[in-house]
């Protein structure tokens, strides 16, 4: 029953220190200090305006992402979470999770955001290989990797995460296993690993509609993911949801709180909320969102109630992104029906197709249908 | 009354005939104004143009007929009656009929372009009626206008006196009224007894759903009014009359319309095909001896499979057919049925943008999501035991070892090029199977150039081809001419090694291998990838000629989803799902709508 009462708040940190190469995150580059310390008075007055709404919800989860989150001093972070711990009810034992990016790590920074509380880690790490991490515009090299890796874990985090990045252009397959051999030797006890996805407003879109980017064939991209849950497999590694790996005990709890379709709120530009039964996403525009928090407004450029039968198809799609599935009892208890009752004709479909797989108490994607969950979950829109 | 009243003095029945964008929309607006017939307040522009479609396309498709009245400079008043014509190739038979509702034409050649395709087949046609015609050389604003040059293409080329040309813009307004007084001075008056037997041309009609079919006429002789016992010459159907009335331009009741005039009558029609385009109307307790000439049923050139992605949508889209029959007479359609697509209609139209016009209006109108197999033409067939067969669905085409011959149609294609283009345009008929006929200079520079074309390569994309090989310079114009034996064979397509019937087509046996080879390599691309690879085959009876795959789909997933990414998530599997409903599954395999029109754009050269 633990999962159905898990609540995250979510924070954006929308400045990074430069753009990479295929970034279409609301994110700017190089901001001015006076950017950044105005930004932080308005999510400091947001969360006031959001705990009068929500102050007798309990949390269980906070995520500071980005952006780089880590741009900003420690001293500034720990202020946001005092806040937050302060103006909603967060319970003790909740997973606090920071994103940084190696460029702006140093051991003396990690060990003051362990004491400032987090108790999470999520690197954007991306690649072990400097020609890559050149390409993709990131700001770190090969070595910062390493040596961040080294420094979280002596400053006490044991609880860290590594992003990944595979089928990058001219990738090969075991170009992408090496670089998984280089993380696992660090022993991070998770890892999420994704397929480039080329967005059409960054430079790699341009130069892939320019035809100058060749990336790696759908059957290449496809071994990829697969050779690489066998390897994290073999490494003890458990492959929870489509993209994400962990070690017994490491996953997510922050994460699973989207992925089982619970409740979250989300501070600052463009964040996402879903509470209540509806979701509501500010803006993006960060002249908009100062103003509105200036005039104590709602940033919110878009509200959402869903429909009981829209919270079953999200509650389907979600759930499948796990490897535990969809939790029929759960289903149940909280629409009334089981899944088998909607879904019928869907359900039988997909297994027949050997997309999913049906027992007494759960539907799951099978190891086929988890690279081919979209063919999967048109099925419950 | 007696025949040549006064009052006949001052009628003028007209047209305007152009090519197609040459401006006679845009000048039938400019006469409107002139005349009062409309205020500006009530000018959207091009007036006459009255269907949506027509407005986007810029192509007048249904006719129209508007009545205005002018004080000329002699100091009389005169009626004007202004009859448009739809300005495209898959209408000529329509135009000819509202050319015969007239006593003189307006020609109407763009100043810049100079005589098109179309503006000399209008003339012919024009010339044919024995109409006055008055050479209006229009868009004279233009910078790039050239009205002595196109004068002297008029006179040298058609044949015609340009000498009292007129040099006008429909844009400004330049040169209208010189056009109303030519109307009055040159244009014959219309002739016809009045005390003759009722003789009445139909060049139009419309359904309205009270008073039924309306047909559109020209009194030639006689006169009808409200409880004359009409009959239609063509099936000899009688009704009762409920009332005439003219265009002005809205429709107005009156008295009684008399020979010369033009205007419409109700009588309680359920079908527009009992008013068929060209039939005469007679008096049937007084009739006429002899109809009026030229009359034919507009017959179907080309025609192709509409099938509902949903079958449930049959009925609706039986309703909507019927619907627009209603209106337009030239429209055929009979079921059919498909072993891939299921049950459906096959549909016949005058051409290809006739056919692109009824996809779209049931599309739009209906709200129909619609699979439409490739344009077929009509293949007469002759079977070895004698037998001739009409094969309008390729689907249909008996096996090879029954068929003696097959004759196709064959159409008389007129084109003009700048003689720059000559070389690409000989070169793209010859490669659509044509026969050299003539080649003519029609002033220093531009040539008219005639070939004799089967009809299904003109249907496979020639204009766009022909448009393109000649920087959008070269105008074309054709007609059937008849049948021709020729060394054809049906070409099938397999998908998942299942025939799929409504990809079949007829082709010329020496670009059998070519355009096999060319379908399957673009149904590859348009078929999306399967959970299981697919392939794809193209074969002449069990001969495979060609064949590839569909690669198998490996990864379809959103990599990334937190809680910003789920409306992004939604959206995308929305998108997916509405891309599902536009695919038929034929077997196991989805084939998006796209798919079945392949073999259109399957060109000669790629
Ligand atoms: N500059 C200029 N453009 C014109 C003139 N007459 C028509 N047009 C334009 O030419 C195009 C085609 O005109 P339209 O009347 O629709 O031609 P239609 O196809 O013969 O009916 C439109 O964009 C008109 O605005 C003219 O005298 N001068
Ligand atoms: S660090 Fe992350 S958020 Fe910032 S630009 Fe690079 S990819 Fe985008
Ligand atoms: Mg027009």
């Amino acid at each position: 029953m633990l999962e159905m009462m898990t609540r995250g708040i979510y924070v954006h940190i929308p400045f990074c220190i430069k753009k990479c190469n295929y970034c279409d995150f609301v994110s700017f580059p190089s901001p001015d200090k006076e950017t950044l310390l105005d930004y932080l008075q308005c999510l400091k007055k947001e969360i006031k305006l959001y705990s009068i709404k929500y102050y007798n919800k309990k949390f269980t989860s906070v995520y500071f992402g980005g952006g780089t989150p880590t741009i900003l001093d420690v001293s500034h972070l720990k202020e946001l979470l005092d806040i937050i711990k302060s103006n909603f009810n967060i319970a003790n034992s909740s997973e606090i999770t920071v994103e940084a990016n190696p460029g702006t790590l140093e051991f003396k920074k990690v060990k003051e955001l362990k004491d400032a509380g987090f108790n999470r880690i999520s690197i954007g790490v991306q690649s072990t290989s400097d020609k890559f991490l050149k390409e993709m515009g990131r700001v770190h090299t090969a070595s910062d990797v390493k040596e961040s890796l080294k420094f979280i874990r002596r400053a006490g985090f044991e609880n860290v995460n590594v992003d990944l990045i595979y089928g990058l252009p001219a990738q090969t397959l075991s170009g992408w296993l090496h670089t998984l051999q280089e993380i696992v030797a660090e022993k991070p006890p998770h890892i999420a690993a994704y397929g480039l996805k080329i967005e059409k407003e960054t430079y790699w879109g341009r130069l892939f509609e320019e035809g100058n980017l060749l990336l790696p064939d759908e059957d290449e991209v496809y071994n990829m993911y697969v050779e690489a849950g066998n390897f994290l497999k073999k490494n003890g590694y458990v492959h929870y949801e489509i993209s994400n790996w962990a070690k017994p005990g490491y996953e997510s709890k922050h994460n699973k709180v989207y992925w089982l379709t619970g409740e979250y709120l989300g501070i600052g530009l463009n964040a996402a909320s879903y509470l209540d039964g509806t979701r509501f996403t500010n803006t993006e525009s960060l002249k908009k969102y100062i103003q509105q928090i200036k005039m104590s407004n709602f940033p919110i450029r878009e509200s959402y109630r869903l429909s009981k039968e829209e919270q079953m198809s999200e509650a389907m799609i979600m759930a499948l992104r796990l490897r535990e599935g969809v939790r029929k009892d759960f289903f149940k208890k909280r629409f009334g029906c089981f899944p088998e009752d909607v879904y019928g004709k869907q359900i039988k479909k997909l297994v027949k197709l050997g997309l999913l797989k049906e027992d007494l108490h759960t539907l799951r994607l099978t190891e086929k249908g988890f690279p081919l969950a979209n063919i999967a979950m048109v099925e419950f829109v | 009354m007696s025949s040549n009243n006064e009052w006949q003095n001052r009628i003028r029945n007209f047209c305007i005939i152009a090519h197609i964008d040459h401006g006679k929309s845009t000048l039938a607006d400019r006469l409107l104004q002139k005349t009062g017939s409309v205020t500006d307040r009530e000018m959207a522009d091009q007036f006459l143009d009255q269907m949506d479609l027509e407005r986007e396309r810029g192509i007048t498709i249904k006719l129209q007929a508007v009545r205005m009245e002018y004080q000329a400079q002699d100091g009389e008043r005169y009626m004007l009656n202004l009859i448009d014509t739809p300005g495209h190739v898959d209408f000529s038979y329509e135009v000819s009929r509202s050319l015969a509702a007239c006593e003189g034409a307006l020609l109407v050649v763009d100043a810049a372009q100079g005589i098109q395709a179309q503006t000399l087949a209008n003339v012919y046609l024009a010339l044919e009626h024995d109409l006055e015609i008055i050479p209006v050389i229009n868009k004279i604003d233009l910078p790039s206008a050239d009205p002595d040059r196109v004068k002297r293409e008029i006179e040298e080329y058609i044949g015609l006196d340009s000498s009292e040309a007129i040099y006008a813009s429909a844009k400004t307004g330049e040169g209208t009224d010189e056009i109303l007084e030519a109307i009055v001075k040159r244009i014959p008056a219309p002739q016809g007894e009045v005390d003759k037997p009722l003789k009445a041309l139909i060049f139009d009609s419309h359904f309205d759903s009270y008073k039924g079919a309306v047909p559109y006429i020209r009194i030639m002789e006689g006169k009808v009014q409200k409880g004359t016992q009409i009959k239609m010459m063509s099936s000899g159907k009688t009704f009762e009359v409920n009332e005439v009335g003219i265009f002005t331009p809205a429709l107005k009741i009156v008295d009684a319309l008399y020979a010369g005039q033009v205007g419409f009558l109700t009588a309680s029609i359920k079908n527009v095909g009992d008013t068929r385009v060209g039939d005469t109307i007679t008096d049937a307790k007084n009739p006429t001896s002899q109809p009026l000439p030229g009359y034919k049923r507009a017959t179907p050139m080309v025609f192709c499979g509409l099938y509902p992605v949903d079958s449930a949508d049959y009925e609706d889209l039986r309703d909507a057919l019927e619907r627009l029959k209603l209106n337009d007479a030239s429209l055929t359609y009979e079921p059919e049925n498909s072993i891939a697509l299921g049950f459906g209609f096959r549909c016949g139209f005058l051409g290809l943008l006739h056919m692109e016009i009824i996809q779209e209006r049931l599309e739009r109108e209906f709200d129909l999501n619609l699979i439409t197999t490739a344009p077929s033409v009509i293949y007469q067939v002759l079977m070895e035991n004698g037998e001739v067969k009409s094969i309008d669905n390729p689907a249909g085409l008996p096996p090879a070892g029954e068929i003696k011959e097959i004759r196709e149609p064959v159409v008389k294609a007129t084109i003009m090029v700048p003689d720059d283009f000559v070389g690409p345009t000989m070169e793209l008929c010859q490669e659509r199977r044509g026969e050299y006929k003539n080649l003519e200079y029609m002033s220093e520079q531009r040539v008219v150039i005639t070939y004799e074309i089967p009809l299904s390569e003109i249907v496979y994309d020639f204009f766009d081809q022909l448009k393109s090989r000649t920087k959008g310079y070269a105008s074309l114009d054709y007609e059937l001419i008849g049948y021709k034996a020729s060394d054809l064979v049906k070409l099938d397509i397999l998908v998942n090694g299942e025939p799929v019937d409504a990809l079949s087509f007829i082709v010329h046996r020496d670009k059998a291998y070519y355009k096999g080879q060319n379908l399957a390599r673009k149904l590859k691309e348009l078929i999306p990838r399967q959970l299981f690879e697919v392939p794809i085959q193209a074969a002449i009876g069990s001969k495979v000629i060609a064949r590839t795959n569909v690669k198998a789909l490996r990864k379809s997933v959103l990599d990334k989803c937190y809680g910003g990414d789920v409306t992004r998530k939604k959206k995308l599997l929305e998108k997916q799902k509405a891309g599902k409903k536009r695919m038929k599954q034929v077997g196991n395999v989805e084939i998006p709508q796209e798919a079945f029109m392949a073999v259109l754009s399957v060109g000669d050269d790629d």
